[in-house]
Protein backbone atom coordinates (compact mmCIF):
# COMPACT_ATOMS: atom_id res chain seq x y z
CA UNK A 1 0.00 0.00 0.00
CA UNK A 2 2.79 2.50 0.98
CA UNK A 3 4.69 2.28 -2.44
CA UNK A 4 1.35 2.29 -4.42
CA UNK A 5 0.54 5.48 -2.06
CA UNK A 6 3.59 6.59 -2.88
CA UNK A 7 3.98 6.44 -6.61
CA UNK A 8 0.00 8.14 -6.75
CA UNK A 9 1.59 10.94 -5.03
CA UNK A 10 4.58 11.04 -7.61
CA UNK A 11 2.11 11.19 -10.22
CA UNK A 12 -0.44 13.46 -8.94
CA UNK A 13 2.65 15.91 -8.28
CA UNK A 14 3.93 15.36 -11.71
CA UNK A 15 1.08 15.91 -13.49
CA UNK A 16 0.26 19.11 -11.36
CA UNK A 17 3.36 20.65 -12.55
CA UNK A 18 3.05 20.13 -16.09
CA UNK A 19 -0.47 21.06 -15.40
CA UNK A 20 0.45 24.47 -13.94
CA UNK A 21 2.98 25.00 -16.74
CA UNK A 22 0.20 24.81 -19.04
CA UNK A 23 -2.53 27.54 -20.11
CA UNK A 24 -5.07 28.03 -17.69
CA UNK A 25 -7.35 27.73 -20.46
CA UNK A 26 -6.12 24.22 -22.06
CA UNK A 27 -5.83 22.98 -18.06
CA UNK A 28 -9.81 24.02 -17.67
CA UNK A 29 -10.87 22.33 -20.73
CA UNK A 30 -8.80 19.26 -20.21
CA UNK A 31 -10.66 19.29 -16.17
CA UNK A 32 -13.96 19.32 -17.76
CA UNK A 33 -13.14 16.47 -20.28
CA UNK A 34 -11.91 14.47 -17.09
CA UNK A 35 -15.06 15.07 -14.99
CA UNK A 36 -17.16 14.04 -18.36
CA UNK A 37 -14.95 10.76 -18.29
CA UNK A 38 -15.92 10.19 -14.35
CA UNK A 39 -19.42 11.19 -14.94
CA UNK A 40 -19.44 9.11 -18.13
CA UNK A 41 -18.03 5.87 -16.26
CA UNK A 42 -20.19 6.52 -12.90
CA UNK A 43 -23.62 6.44 -15.22
CA UNK A 44 -22.05 3.18 -17.20
CA UNK A 45 -21.65 1.38 -13.76
CA UNK A 46 -25.03 2.83 -12.63
CA UNK A 47 -26.93 1.91 -15.46
CA UNK A 48 -25.21 -2.17 -15.74
CA UNK A 49 -26.23 -2.06 -11.86
CA UNK A 50 -29.89 -0.87 -12.07
CA UNK A 51 -30.33 -2.72 -14.71
CA UNK A 52 -31.11 -5.80 -12.68
CA UNK A 53 -28.35 -7.78 -14.40
CA UNK A 54 -25.43 -6.33 -15.17
CA UNK A 55 -22.58 -7.82 -17.24
CA UNK A 56 -19.98 -8.21 -15.28
CA UNK A 57 -16.63 -7.36 -17.00
CA UNK A 58 -18.31 -3.90 -18.08
CA UNK A 59 -18.86 -3.01 -14.44
CA UNK A 60 -15.39 -4.17 -13.62
CA UNK A 61 -13.38 -1.77 -16.71
CA UNK A 62 -16.02 1.20 -16.09
CA UNK A 63 -14.81 1.18 -11.84
CA UNK A 64 -11.60 0.10 -12.48
CA UNK A 65 -11.47 3.37 -15.08
CA UNK A 66 -13.49 5.41 -12.66
CA UNK A 67 -11.04 4.79 -10.06
CA UNK A 68 -7.78 5.69 -12.31
CA UNK A 69 -9.62 9.08 -13.19
CA UNK A 70 -10.62 10.06 -9.42
CA UNK A 71 -7.01 9.33 -8.64
CA UNK A 72 -5.99 12.04 -10.58
CA UNK A 73 -9.06 15.00 -10.03
CA UNK A 74 -5.90 16.57 -7.92
CA UNK A 75 -3.52 17.00 -10.81
CA UNK A 76 -6.70 18.67 -11.94
CA UNK A 77 -6.77 21.99 -9.87
CA UNK A 78 -3.61 23.46 -10.20
CA UNK A 79 -3.03 27.41 -8.55
CA UNK A 80 -4.27 29.69 -11.34
CA UNK A 81 -6.76 27.55 -12.97
CA UNK A 82 -9.87 29.03 -10.96
CA UNK A 83 -12.63 31.77 -11.45
CA UNK A 84 -10.46 34.91 -11.53
CA UNK A 85 -8.68 33.49 -14.57
CA UNK A 86 -11.59 35.26 -16.53
CA UNK A 87 -12.02 31.96 -17.81
CA UNK A 88 -15.52 30.39 -18.05
CA UNK A 89 -15.50 27.49 -15.03
CA UNK A 90 -17.67 26.22 -12.57
CA UNK A 91 -14.43 25.95 -9.83
CA UNK A 92 -14.87 28.04 -7.15
CA UNK A 93 -12.05 29.63 -5.00
CA UNK A 94 -12.51 27.95 -2.16
CA UNK A 95 -10.84 25.25 -3.94
CA UNK A 96 -7.25 27.04 -3.62
CA UNK A 97 -8.22 29.38 -0.20
CA UNK A 98 -9.26 26.05 1.62
CA UNK A 99 -7.09 23.45 -0.31
CA UNK A 100 -7.45 21.07 2.57
CA UNK A 101 -10.69 20.31 2.76
CA UNK A 102 -10.40 20.21 -0.87
CA UNK A 103 -7.82 17.65 -0.78
CA UNK A 104 -9.57 15.55 1.93
CA UNK A 105 -12.52 15.23 -0.29
CA UNK A 106 -11.16 14.49 -3.06
CA UNK A 107 -8.89 11.81 -1.33
CA UNK A 108 -12.44 10.52 -0.54
CA UNK A 109 -13.69 10.15 -3.51
CA UNK A 110 -10.60 8.74 -4.34
CA UNK A 111 -11.16 6.26 -1.91
CA UNK A 112 -14.56 5.27 -2.59
CA UNK A 113 -14.02 4.63 -6.10
CA UNK A 114 -10.92 2.29 -5.11
CA UNK A 115 -13.25 0.42 -2.99
CA UNK A 116 -16.38 0.37 -5.63
CA UNK A 117 -13.22 -1.12 -8.24
CA UNK A 118 -11.91 -3.36 -5.46
CA UNK A 119 -15.48 -4.87 -4.94
CA UNK A 120 -16.52 -5.18 -8.77
CA UNK A 121 -12.88 -7.17 -9.47
CA UNK A 122 -15.06 -9.91 -7.48
CA UNK A 123 -18.40 -9.26 -8.42
CA UNK A 124 -21.32 -7.73 -10.04
CA UNK A 125 -24.15 -8.65 -7.39
CA UNK A 126 -25.75 -4.78 -6.97
CA UNK A 127 -26.25 -5.98 -3.39
CA UNK A 128 -22.94 -5.41 -2.74
CA UNK A 129 -22.14 -2.69 -5.30
CA UNK A 130 -24.88 -0.48 -4.51
CA UNK A 131 -23.88 0.67 -0.99
CA UNK A 132 -20.63 1.62 -2.75
CA UNK A 133 -22.03 3.41 -5.48
CA UNK A 134 -23.95 5.06 -2.87
CA UNK A 135 -20.56 6.47 -1.21
CA UNK A 136 -19.31 7.49 -4.55
CA UNK A 137 -21.79 9.32 -5.37
CA UNK A 138 -21.90 10.88 -1.83
CA UNK A 139 -18.75 11.85 -2.09
CA UNK A 140 -18.95 13.43 -5.56
CA UNK A 141 -22.17 15.00 -4.42
CA UNK A 142 -20.25 16.34 -0.99
CA UNK A 143 -17.33 18.04 -2.85
CA UNK A 144 -19.83 19.44 -5.55
CA UNK A 145 -21.86 21.06 -3.07
CA UNK A 146 -18.71 23.05 -0.94
CA UNK A 147 -16.33 23.51 -4.13
CA UNK A 148 -18.50 23.54 -7.84
CA UNK A 149 -20.62 26.82 -8.63
CA UNK A 150 -24.17 25.30 -9.06
CA UNK A 151 -25.76 26.61 -12.05
CA UNK B 1 -78.50 34.34 -11.18
CA UNK B 2 -79.15 30.94 -11.67
CA UNK B 3 -79.19 27.74 -9.57
CA UNK B 4 -75.24 25.81 -9.30
CA UNK B 5 -74.38 23.78 -11.61
CA UNK B 6 -71.78 20.64 -11.00
CA UNK B 7 -68.90 21.94 -13.52
CA UNK B 8 -65.37 20.42 -12.59
CA UNK B 9 -65.80 16.48 -11.56
CA UNK B 10 -63.68 15.42 -7.65
CA UNK B 11 -60.72 14.18 -10.05
CA UNK B 12 -60.42 17.37 -12.49
CA UNK B 13 -60.12 18.95 -9.34
CA UNK B 14 -57.48 17.14 -7.67
CA UNK B 15 -55.50 17.00 -10.77
CA UNK B 16 -55.45 20.75 -11.01
CA UNK B 17 -54.64 20.85 -7.32
CA UNK B 18 -52.10 18.36 -7.19
CA UNK B 19 -49.97 20.17 -10.38
CA UNK B 20 -50.27 22.82 -8.18
CA UNK B 21 -48.88 21.57 -5.32
CA UNK B 22 -46.08 19.33 -6.84
CA UNK B 23 -44.73 21.59 -9.60
CA UNK B 24 -43.51 23.93 -6.64
CA UNK B 25 -42.48 20.80 -4.65
CA UNK B 26 -40.54 19.70 -7.73
CA UNK B 27 -38.79 22.80 -8.21
CA UNK B 28 -37.76 23.02 -4.49
CA UNK B 29 -36.50 19.64 -4.15
CA UNK B 30 -34.34 20.42 -7.23
CA UNK B 31 -32.80 23.29 -5.73
CA UNK B 32 -32.00 21.47 -2.68
CA UNK B 33 -30.94 18.66 -4.35
CA UNK B 34 -33.12 16.42 -3.32
CA UNK B 35 -33.39 13.97 -6.32
CA UNK B 36 -35.36 10.64 -4.67
CA UNK B 37 -38.15 13.09 -3.39
CA UNK B 38 -37.62 14.90 -7.25
CA UNK B 39 -38.32 11.67 -8.67
CA UNK B 40 -40.93 10.63 -6.66
CA UNK B 41 -42.81 14.20 -7.36
CA UNK B 42 -42.16 13.48 -10.67
CA UNK B 43 -43.71 10.51 -10.90
CA UNK B 44 -46.84 11.84 -9.45
CA UNK B 45 -47.16 14.32 -11.72
CA UNK B 46 -46.45 11.73 -14.75
CA UNK B 47 -49.35 10.01 -13.12
CA UNK B 48 -51.44 13.12 -12.92
CA UNK B 49 -50.87 13.68 -16.55
CA UNK B 50 -51.75 10.73 -17.89
CA UNK B 51 -55.05 10.27 -15.75
CA UNK B 52 -56.11 14.01 -17.42
CA UNK B 53 -55.44 12.63 -20.76
CA UNK B 54 -57.56 9.96 -20.01
CA UNK B 55 -60.39 11.94 -18.66
CA UNK B 56 -59.93 14.31 -21.71
CA UNK B 57 -61.79 11.62 -23.28
CA UNK B 58 -63.88 9.95 -20.42
CA UNK B 59 -64.62 12.71 -18.32
CA UNK B 60 -67.42 14.72 -17.48
CA UNK B 61 -68.56 17.04 -20.62
CA UNK B 62 -66.90 20.09 -19.02
CA UNK B 63 -63.49 18.35 -18.94
CA UNK B 64 -63.44 16.44 -22.08
CA UNK B 65 -60.90 17.77 -25.03
CA UNK B 66 -63.97 18.64 -26.82
CA UNK B 67 -65.50 20.81 -24.98
CA UNK B 68 -62.46 23.19 -24.67
CA UNK B 69 -60.04 22.68 -27.66
CA UNK B 70 -61.49 24.89 -30.47
CA UNK B 71 -59.90 26.23 -33.41
CA UNK B 72 -58.68 29.29 -34.44
CA UNK B 73 -62.06 30.69 -35.59
CA UNK B 74 -64.01 30.18 -32.59
CA UNK B 75 -60.95 31.98 -30.34
CA UNK B 76 -61.11 34.94 -33.03
CA UNK B 77 -65.23 35.23 -32.25
CA UNK B 78 -64.26 35.51 -28.53
CA UNK B 79 -61.83 37.72 -28.33
CA UNK B 80 -63.63 39.78 -30.43
CA UNK B 81 -66.51 39.81 -28.52
CA UNK B 82 -64.75 39.93 -25.10
CA UNK B 83 -66.17 37.05 -23.49
CA UNK B 84 -69.55 38.65 -23.58
CA UNK B 85 -71.22 34.92 -23.90
CA UNK B 86 -70.76 33.68 -20.78
CA UNK B 87 -69.40 30.09 -21.41
CA UNK B 88 -69.43 27.43 -18.43
CA UNK B 89 -66.00 25.86 -17.96
CA UNK B 90 -62.89 26.65 -20.24
CA UNK B 91 -63.76 29.43 -22.87
CA UNK B 92 -62.16 28.96 -26.44
CA UNK B 93 -59.07 30.70 -25.59
CA UNK B 94 -58.69 29.44 -21.90
CA UNK B 95 -58.93 26.44 -23.40
CA UNK B 96 -55.09 26.26 -25.11
CA UNK B 97 -54.32 27.57 -22.39
CA UNK B 98 -55.00 25.00 -20.41
CA UNK B 99 -53.54 22.95 -23.78
CA UNK B 100 -50.24 24.76 -23.46
CA UNK B 101 -50.29 24.46 -19.67
CA UNK B 102 -50.33 20.42 -19.93
CA UNK B 103 -48.31 19.97 -23.17
CA UNK B 104 -45.09 21.79 -21.75
CA UNK B 105 -45.49 19.98 -18.21
CA UNK B 106 -46.07 16.85 -20.29
CA UNK B 107 -42.45 17.52 -21.81
CA UNK B 108 -41.03 18.92 -18.30
CA UNK B 109 -41.51 15.39 -17.28
CA UNK B 110 -40.97 13.61 -20.49
CA UNK B 111 -37.49 15.48 -20.12
CA UNK B 112 -37.10 14.28 -16.75
CA UNK B 113 -37.43 11.10 -17.75
CA UNK B 114 -34.14 11.18 -19.42
CA UNK B 115 -32.15 13.17 -17.21
CA UNK B 116 -28.49 12.52 -16.14
CA UNK B 117 -27.22 14.80 -13.19
CA UNK B 118 -23.43 15.86 -13.70
CA UNK B 119 -22.07 13.08 -11.40
CA UNK B 120 -23.81 10.54 -13.26
CA UNK B 121 -25.24 9.09 -10.57
CA UNK B 122 -28.63 10.59 -9.98
CA UNK B 123 -30.86 10.62 -13.00
CA UNK B 124 -34.75 9.76 -14.55
CA UNK B 125 -36.06 6.23 -14.81
CA UNK B 126 -35.46 5.99 -18.49
CA UNK B 127 -31.67 8.13 -18.80
CA UNK B 128 -29.98 4.34 -19.41
CA UNK B 129 -31.28 4.36 -23.08
CA UNK B 130 -28.96 7.58 -23.16
CA UNK B 131 -25.31 7.93 -23.01
CA UNK B 132 -24.03 10.58 -20.52
CA UNK B 133 -23.72 13.69 -23.13
CA UNK B 134 -27.12 13.79 -24.05
CA UNK B 135 -28.52 12.53 -20.74
CA UNK B 136 -26.95 16.20 -20.06
CA UNK B 137 -27.94 18.15 -22.69
CA UNK B 138 -32.19 17.03 -21.35
CA UNK B 139 -30.85 17.69 -17.90
CA UNK B 140 -30.27 21.31 -19.22
CA UNK B 141 -33.10 21.47 -21.42
CA UNK B 142 -35.18 20.28 -18.51
CA UNK B 143 -33.71 22.96 -16.33
CA UNK B 144 -34.66 25.93 -18.64
CA UNK B 145 -37.96 24.75 -20.04
CA UNK B 146 -39.30 25.36 -16.34
CA UNK B 147 -39.60 28.61 -16.28
CA UNK B 148 -41.09 28.73 -19.76
CA UNK B 149 -43.85 26.50 -17.65
CA UNK B 150 -43.49 28.77 -15.25
CA UNK B 151 -44.49 31.95 -17.62
CA UNK B 152 -47.42 30.34 -18.77
CA UNK B 153 -48.87 29.19 -15.23
CA UNK B 154 -48.28 33.40 -14.61
CA UNK B 155 -50.51 33.84 -17.42
CA UNK B 156 -53.11 31.52 -16.33
CA UNK B 157 -52.89 32.91 -12.34
CA UNK B 158 -53.34 36.72 -14.20
CA UNK B 159 -56.33 35.51 -16.38
CA UNK B 160 -57.87 34.06 -13.07
CA UNK B 161 -57.21 37.52 -11.12
CA UNK B 162 -58.86 39.44 -13.91
CA UNK B 163 -61.56 37.71 -13.84
CA UNK B 164 -61.91 37.86 -10.00
CA UNK B 165 -61.42 41.87 -10.06
CA UNK B 166 -62.04 43.24 -13.41
CA UNK B 167 -65.09 40.54 -14.17
CA UNK B 168 -66.06 40.32 -10.43
CA UNK B 169 -66.34 36.34 -11.04
CA UNK B 170 -64.55 33.59 -8.81
CA UNK B 171 -62.88 31.33 -10.76
CA UNK B 172 -60.96 29.65 -7.89
CA UNK B 173 -64.00 28.69 -5.65
CA UNK B 174 -65.71 26.48 -8.78
CA UNK B 175 -61.95 24.47 -8.84
CA UNK B 176 -62.29 24.20 -5.08
CA UNK B 177 -66.27 23.74 -4.91
CA UNK B 178 -66.62 22.05 -8.37
CA UNK B 179 -69.84 24.28 -8.79
CA UNK B 180 -70.67 27.58 -10.43
CA UNK B 181 -73.63 30.13 -10.55
CA UNK B 182 -74.07 30.64 -14.55
CA UNK B 183 -74.95 34.12 -14.84
CA UNK B 184 -78.20 32.68 -17.55
CA UNK B 185 -79.55 29.10 -16.52
CA UNK B 186 -77.68 26.36 -18.20
CA UNK B 187 -77.68 22.37 -18.60
CA UNK B 188 -75.75 20.80 -15.95
CA UNK B 189 -73.44 19.09 -17.51
CA UNK B 190 -72.81 15.35 -17.63
CA UNK B 191 -70.68 13.92 -14.67
CA UNK B 192 -68.64 10.98 -15.46
CA UNK B 193 -69.59 7.98 -13.26
CA UNK B 194 -67.06 7.02 -10.23
CA UNK B 195 -66.00 3.94 -11.83
CA UNK B 196 -64.55 5.21 -15.03
CA UNK B 197 -61.76 7.47 -12.72
CA UNK B 198 -61.19 4.37 -10.84
CA UNK B 199 -60.24 2.34 -14.72
CA UNK B 200 -58.42 6.06 -15.54
CA UNK B 201 -56.33 5.74 -12.09
CA UNK B 202 -55.53 2.11 -12.40
CA UNK B 203 -54.27 2.76 -16.07
CA UNK B 204 -52.26 5.73 -15.52
CA UNK B 205 -50.74 3.89 -12.47
CA UNK B 206 -49.81 0.89 -14.25
CA UNK B 207 -47.95 2.93 -16.73
CA UNK B 208 -46.24 4.93 -14.14
CA UNK B 209 -45.14 2.17 -12.75
CA UNK B 210 -43.96 0.52 -16.22
CA UNK B 211 -42.41 3.46 -17.15
CA UNK B 212 -40.90 4.28 -13.77
CA UNK B 213 -39.05 0.97 -13.48
CA UNK B 214 -37.28 1.69 -16.82
CA UNK B 215 -39.77 0.27 -19.28
CA UNK B 216 -39.71 -3.14 -17.84
CA UNK B 217 -41.18 -4.92 -14.83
Amino acid sequence: MGSVKIIFLLSAGIALVSAAAAQPKVVISARQLGMKQVGKSFKTINDQVRSGSPEAAVVKASASQLAALAAKVPSWFPAGTGPDTGIKTAAKAEIWTRAANFRAKAAAFAAATRNLAAAAAKTSDPGVLEPQIRRVGGTCKSCHTAFKLQS
Amino acid sequence: MAGAIRIWDLPTRLVHWGMALLIPFSWWTAENGQMDRHRLSGYLLLGLLLFRLIWGFWGSAPSRFRAFVKGPFSVWRYVRSEGAREIPGHNPLGGWSVVAMLGMLSLQVGLGLFSVDEEGFESGPLSHLLEFNSGRTVAAVHEKLFWLLVALIALHIAAILWYLLIRRKNLVAAMITGRMHPAEPVEQPRIAPAWRAVLAILIAAAAVWFVAGGLSF
